[in-house]
């Protein structure tokens, strides 16, 4: 194994070593981005009640009742939800909108609208909601922000909203950007 | 009985103690915790993380020191690859892991595969890496750096910079939760790291003083992430997913374990080492 070199090849050939080390590391790292890119967005797909949606892969989903047609948590943040709403559409969609918040300020702790907009998403005209409030049921009060895209199915109005803590929310809204992509009404109500 | 006899037979002794002392840590952080439930404040809270790391990391350190008992290092390169082990840890390694891959958000609760992997090519690689940067670009050309068994002392003591530093990261964001249960995983995961970048320190040391192959360091460094990967699969995963207690403490024991196999082949390692060199 070892052989006579001079000072100068011994130290040329560490040098070599320690790139190709740099060189392993660095592909091990894009390697390693890959996985996260594979493990975050893989997904499930769901139906209920004639809307299929893809899931992030292993998020609880509960079954909704009424209007309520599924619900969709990330079982480590669970704060962290989607739900998707199939309702009927007794108004257009700002009025829709903001009966839902008078609703939801007398439920909700210090509930506040943070901007309403009508919107074209993937080139779907609908209405958005930001919304913010003080979830007081833990034992540490926090911030919940929120955003709700009301689109017109007919002669229903499809809700997809999304819930998750104030400080994590800007972080996980592509997540729920690609949920809502693959939210759609495939039959039946 | 022989000069060298006595002196390996008071090391064992030493190592003893340090194992006992560290058992007793363990124990009074349990017992502290039973007795005084503490509260923290945000400064006291980084106070007893620093305290409750460092004391297990000092034991380490001197563990590891007292393996080169032919031509110690000096104590002070010591400590400063320690501090530099801690700074890259918190300037980079954390950084990387937790913000730039955001591991904590995805990895446990990914499939086992993807645990193994992606613990393997980006936790096991950023932070076994890091540990061999701090020793090859810095104490490497050093002198004092005159013996193979030295890439071993000089990693170690570096990665327990590294683990000191994930430690009281990890007391500070737990809000100092279960201290006692969390002062078993200080203790077990300064070891680890300690004998994870132990094995790219000895490919390091093989490295400057041997002519090995090209692929030589790449390859330790790619065992040292793979233990990694393996050490934190097993003390998280074993843990989280377990119903019952029980197996938690299985997960802990395997882990223990798997560290405790890498630091007997270390030893084993310098010293025949040391005996090749007329020093046992």
């Amino acid at each position: 194994m070892m052989t006579a070199f001079t000072a100068s090849e011994q130290h040329a050939h560490e040098q070599r070593s320690a790139v190709l080390v740099l060189l392993t590391t660095a592909i091990a790292l894009l390697l390693g981005w890959g996985i996260m890119t594979a493990v975050t967005t893989a997904a499930n797909t769901v139906t209920r009640d004639g809307i299929t949606a893809e899931a992030p892969a292993g998020w609880l989903v509960q079954d909704g009742a009424g209007t309520l047609i599924l619900v969709v948590r990330n079982p480590r943040d669970l704060d962290e939800l989607y739900r998707v709403l199939h309702m009927h559409a007794d108004a257009d969609l700002e009025a829709m909108a903001t009966m839902r918040n008078n609703n939801r300020a007398l439920q909700e702790t210090a509930f506040h609208i943070l901007e309403t907009t009508p919107i074209v998403f993937d080139g779907r005209d609908g209405f958005k909601v930001n919304y913010a409030y003080a979830d007081t049921d833990n034992t540490k009060p926090q911030i919940i922000e929120g955003v709700d895209y009301y689109f017109p199915e007919g002669d229903d109005v499809l809700l997809i909203s999304f819930e998750a803590e104030s400080e994590t929310f800007a972080a996980d809204f592509p997540r729920f950007i690609r949920f809502l992509r693959s939210v759609s009404v495939t039959g039946g109500s | 009985m022989s000069g060298p006899w006595r002196q390996r037979s008071s090391i064992w002794q030493a190592d003893i103690a340090s194992i006992l002392l560290l058992v007793l840590f363990v124990l009074v952080i349990f017992g502290l915790e039973a007795w005084l439930q503490p509260q923290f404040t945000p400064l006291t809270l980084m106070f007893t993380g620093i305290v409750l790391t460092l004391i297990p990391a000092i034991i380490w350190l001197a563990f590891f020191y007292r393996r080169d008992r032919l031509e110690p290092e000096p104590k002070l390169m010591i400590v400063q690859m320690f501090i530099l082990g801690g700074l890259l840890a918190s300037a980079v390694g954390i950084p990387v892991v937790e913000n730039l891959f955001a591991v904590p958000d995805w990895l446990p609760g990914s499939p086992a595969w993807a645990k193994l992997l992606g613990g393997f090519l980006i936790v096991g690689f950023t932070q076994e890496f890091l540990k061999y940067a701090a020793v090859r670009f810095s104490v490497y050309f050093s002198d004092e750096f005159d013996e193979a068994i030295d890439g071993i002392i000089y990693t170690t003591a570096a990665a327990i910079g590294y683990a000191t530093m994930l430690n009281i990261n990890f007391v500070v964001s737990s809000g100092g939760v279960d201290l006692g249960a969390g002062s078993v995983r200080i203790v077990l995961t300064t070891l680890a790291h300690a004998s994870f970048a132990g094995i790219s320190g000895y490919f390091l040391g093989r490295m400057k003083f041997e002519r090995r192959p090209l692929y030589w360091m790449p390859l330790g460094l790619t065992i040292a992430a793979a233990l990694n990967s393996l050490f934190t699969y097993l003390r998280g995963t074993l843990s989280q997913s377990s119903f019952s207690t029980a197996n938690t403490w299985v997960g802990l024991v395997l882990a223990a374990l798997l560290a405790g196999v890498v630091t007997w082949f270390l030893s084993r390692s310098i010293q025949q080492d040391l005996a090749a060199h007329g020093g046992a």
